[in-house]
């Protein structure tokens, strides 16, 4: 069972605290007879550093951890983020960090910086000594949208992707699942995780994530989405919440969907591309649950812009690219390069266009309609015998 | 009529329009087939002329 602890915590973030911090914290525990006890020390005895910086919109963000326990790094956690928008609503609700493999204790999350400015909260909170086992895709099962790649493109974090484009269903829509066979529930399971990384195009709207109920037959939407500002997402599901018998078919089957938000969109084609998914099981591999929290902040400015004139961010237009995938589809590139004074960014905005007509792969572009083909040729045809005509009437 | 215009400038000029629509039909956003027509056409058309310069 995980304990959700009362703990004061505090850290600053982009350094390590100073010594004139004090840290309190209580842990519940239970004794050998599953009495719970607190345990509250103010020694550094357990550290969690939330590592956050200044940023500015559009940058990739990255919110990092290091988890000590007497000064020892710990790498078998399990560590929960917690991430506000500054006007406070919820943009992550704990979401798994992942371990930087080989480190000293380090955990992240990876973020796109949004365009809102201002103060990003975070609180972070760790359970260990937590194990995991892993288990990635198996199959992926399109309902809508347009596949590339396959499923075996999200074994690995590569930039191999396995695309799913939206499809025109009344709106520009994408629906489709993966399969994991053979997920066992371990001993000692504490709860499942499912990691998402890649991304997202279409900033019209997000993709959320949904499991399969196999005790309701239905799917059940996670908390957190998937939006353009989101290259790395995970949804945690705490047994004590959520029942592993049913999201766990009793042949080890888990099922995995993922939606667009809104179907009745029309104004974007958006492109889904998953680098890598799995689906982690959690157990206490280890005694009692140990946990610790704390927390830190991401700053967000337009550095050196009055926000008066912040809407005179320059824009330039360094590359235009448009291109047939295939026989009925277009894909437009535009690289804009985004320049606050001296600073600039490439911002990269693609978008899918279906040819109703075909796509014409010489020239890059959607063929028009019939009619307005037709009235081409018998125009130019027509202009051609009048041009001629008045040249042999009037000048010679 | 224009005084100084010989039937050679008139094949020039033709040849010159000829030139441009060649040009423009291969350019434009068309079905092969359909760009095939309007080069034939034009083809034919500029003939037609030629040949009655001729």
């Amino acid at each position: 069972m995980l304990f959700l602890l009362p703990q004061i915590s505090i850290a600053k973030s982009g350094t390590v605290p100073p010594p004139s911090l004090t840290e309190i914290i209580c842990e519940q525990r239970t004794d050998s007879k599953g009495h719970p006890y607190w345990d509250c020390f103010t020694n550094q005895k357990k550290k969690i550093y939330v590592f956050g910086t200044e940023y500015v919109p559009f940058e990739n963000g990255r919110i990092y951890i290091q988890l000590l326990s007497k000064d020892q790094p710990i790498n078998n956690a399990l560590c929960l983020i917690d991430l506000y928008y500054p006007d406070l609503s919820v943009w992550f609700d704990d979401a798994a960090m992942l371990y930087l493999n080989g480190s000293e204790g380090l955990y992240y999350f990876d973020i796109i910086i949004p365009d809102k400015v201002g103060v990003y909260m975070t609180t972070v909170k760790c359970f260990y000594i937590i194990d995991e086992t892993y288990d990635y895709a198996d199959n992926a099962v399109v309902l809508k949208g347009i596949e590339s790649g396959t499923f075996q493109d999200t074994w690995k974090d590569d930039n191999e992707y396995h695309d799913v484009r939206e499809k025109q269903a009344g709106g520009y829509t994408l629906d489709f699942y993966y399969v994991f066979y053979n997920v066992s529930v371990p001993e000692n399971y504490t709860g499942m995780t499912i990691y998402w990384i890649g991304r997202w195009n279409d900033p019209e709207e997000d993709v959320c994530i949904y499991i399969w109920d196999w005790c309701n037959s239905s799917w059940i939407k996670l908390k957190n989405c998937i939006t353009t500002n989101t290259p790395m997402v995970s949804n945690y599901l705490d047994t004590s919440i959520w029942n592993s018998s049913c999201l766990v078919a009793p042949s080890g089957t888990v099922r995995v969907k993922l939606n667009d938000t809104d179907p009745s969109e029309k104004s974007y084609f958006g492109n889904l591309m998953t680098d890598f998914i799995d689906v982690q099981m959690h157990y206490l591999s280890f005694g009692a649950i140990e946990s610790i929290r704390g927390g830190g902040e991401l700053h967000v400015s337009n550095p050196r812009i009055p926000s008066i004139i912040s809407e005179m961010v320059e824009e330039r237009l360094i590359h235009n690219h448009n291109y047939c995938i295939n026989n009925t589809t277009l894909k437009k590139e535009v690289l804009i390069e985004k320049c606050y004074f001296d600073e600039c960014y490439n911002i990269t905005r693609s978008e899918i266009i279906e040819c109703k007509w075909g796509c014409n792969v010489e020239a890059g572009e959607c063929y028009p309609p019939p009619y307005e083909r037709m009235l081409v040729v018998i125009g130019i045809i027509a202009l051609i015998i009048i041009l001629v005509y008045l040249g042999r009437r009037f000048l010679w | 009529m224009v005084k100084g215009i010989t039937p050679l400038h008139e094949a020039l000029f033709l040849m010159i329009l000829a030139v441009a629509f060649f040009l423009l039909a291969v350019n434009l956003n068309l079905y092969p087939l359909e760009k095939f027509i309007l080069i034939c056409s034009v083809v034919l058309i500029f003939t037609i002329f030629f040949a009655s310069i001729a």
